[in-house]
């Protein structure tokens, strides 16, 4: 089974949970999922650009109230 | 019968002369797929910084700092003002200054975070309060993110010119030992292979 990588990126404003996510991406293997969490409105839209200008896939994206949780495969 | 023109050749000297331009021709599209790749195959970004204030830089480095996440090789090339960015704190050396270049080290901020607005300044009173906002909004200060930066493996390029007119030394600023201490060449050849390059 591959990994999963929970970050909590609550309480973090732009470019730090983009920052944590490329920190986990670094440590992971390709195959690996990381799941985070944000509330920081700017996360939504830039959790898509990084997933689209890295090449990774964005395999699902929630949202509730003001928690995003966006789910990533590394490619 | 075959037609006879100015320069006779003969079929097989005209199928060869052919055969040479299309060489040359591969041989030319070759090197454009080389120069395509090597501007398109590489994540690289050349940011300018040219201001010495405090919300310029901060926005400089929120850029650096998303572009080293998205995985871009960074260059950050400071000069003029933006060199104060990159000074030491308390790390004022008087040796070596002139009358001008002691007073100017004085009058500009010793650590990126003493630097002005570029607006609504006010004596200081400005920052203060929107120091204060961008903390109770958890936003992060400018130092976190300068050396999140340079965990991230951005590079330091100094504006020699302008250190020189500073009076600055290696001693005086923050990481020039893995700087590199250059002029405008060194910043055109990188921007010229770089996908984004910024003015800030």
């Amino acid at each position: 089974m591959s990994e999963t990588i929970t970050i909590d990126a609550r309480g973090m404003k732009c470019p730090r949970p983009i920052i944590e996510l490329a920190k986990a991406r670094r440590q992971s293997q390709s195959g690996a999922t990381i799941v985070i969490t944000a509330d920081d409105l700017a996360f939504e839209s830039d959790v898509k650009a990084w997933c689209e200008t890295t090449g990774n896939t964005l395999a699902g994206l929630c949202r509730q109230g003001d928690t995003i949780t966006a789910t990533i495969r590394l490619e | 019968m075959m037609q006879t023109r100015g320069n006779a050749c003969t079929p097989l000297e005209e199928a060869e002369a052919t055969y040479r331009r299309i060489e040359r021709l591969e041989e030319e599209v070759e090197q454009l797929r080389h120069e395509i790749d090597s501007c398109l195959g590489h994540k690289m970004a050349s940011l300018v910084c040219f201001s010495g204030e405090w919300d310029r830089l901060f926005a400089a480095f929120t850029i650096a700092n998303g572009l080293l996440a998205s995985g871009y090789e960074v260059h950050m090339f400071f000069t003029f003002w933006g060199a104060t960015a990159l000074r030491k704190p308390g790390s004022f050396n008087p040796k070596n200054k002139s009358l001008m270049q002691k007073a100017l080290s004085l009058m500009l901020p010793d650590r990126v975070e003493k630097a002005p607005l570029s607006k609504m300044n006010f004596a200081g009173m400005g920052k203060i309060m929107l120091g204060k906002l961008m903390k109770q909004k958890g936003v992060e200060s400018i130092e976190a993110l300068m050396n999140e930066a340079r965990d991230l493996g951005v590079h330091f390029h100094l504006c020699d010119t302008s250190l020189s007119l500073f009076g600055w030394d290696s001693g005086e600023l923050i990481d020039a030992e893995r700087s590199d201490w250059c002029g405008v060449m060194t910043f055109l050849s990188l921007a010229e292979k770089s996908r984004i390059v910024l003015f800030i």
